[in-house]
């Protein structure tokens, strides 16, 4: 392996996951520890892999994107069920940026979600499918954020993660 | 990101949005890991370049700023 190659490979390394026991990254950061260029270029990257997942944080994706994402996992996860299957599902609406995090969607914007999903329901399920169906909002819901998100339409319910380990939280949650 | 030309943008944005790995996106897309391997790499090289790009013009416009006010 040259030094071109191992950059290629590192590139798509994530540090902290489970990049690092596979196997296929081991030669190159082998060779980062040992190559002096090769090394500088790792740390390098490292800063700039760290600075890019912190801005793109920050950046709230334009409704299209939003919904191609949601559009996606709904098919890849859900529009192969039956009429039948899908009548006993309950979705969950859970922004991957609010789960365990304290950062909640607005009211508005899980409500805009809610409705995108709704929408892919009527698509392939049918309008009868998709005003039945129960659409939950997760993602640091607490007793403080609880009220003003269940005061939207298109909010179901709520799929409660760490605030149900305390049950005065979760009780509280409830009375919402 | 979205300066970026296809198949790099959409490597990149499941590699940095998504936080995918090499083998998921490969999936994702439908092509060979070597070759995600590939877009990964030289997306992040042409995103560098358009960021540097950027902050060397936007950097004497923030000095000038300064230097007026």
């Amino acid at each position: 392996m040259n030094t071109q190659e191992a950059k290629e490979i590192l590139a798509a390394f994530r540090p902290g996951t489970d990049d690092e026991q596979d196997p296929i990254f081991a030669e190159a950061l082998q060779m980062a520890r040992t190559n002096s260029e090769l090394k500088a270029w790792w740390n390098d990257s490292l800063v700039f892999d760290k600075r890019m997942r912190r801005d793109l944080r920050r950046v709230i994706a334009p409704a299209p994107v939003r919904e191609a994402i949601l559009a996606g996992q709904f098919t890849g996860g859900l529009a192969k069920l039956s009429a039948e299957q899908f009548a006993r599902i309950v979705l969950a609406y859970e922004p991957v940026w609010a789960i365990g995090t304290g950062k909640t969607a607005t009211p508005g914007m899980a409500a805009a979600a809610h409705s995108f999903l709704r929408g892919q329901v009527a698509a392939h399920f049918g309008s009868p499918a998709a005003e039945e169906c129960r659409i939950l909002y997760g993602g640091s819901v607490n007793p403080g954020n609880c009220a003003a998100l269940m005061e939207e339409d298109e909010l179901d319910g709520a799929l409660v993660g760490g605030a149900s380990l305390d049950p005065n939280s979760f009780a509280a949650i409830v009375k919402c | 990101l979205n300066a970026l030309e296809e198949p790099f943008r959409s490597a990149l944005v499941l590699f940095y949005l998504q936080e995918h790995s090499y083998r998921e996106i490969a999936e994702i897309l439908e092509v060979p890991i070597g070759t995600i391997m590939s877009r990964i790499s030289r997306g992040k090289e042409m995103l560098r370049a358009k960021l540097d790009a950027h902050d060397s013009v936007a950097a004497p416009v923030a000095a000038g700023r300064e230097t007026r006010t």
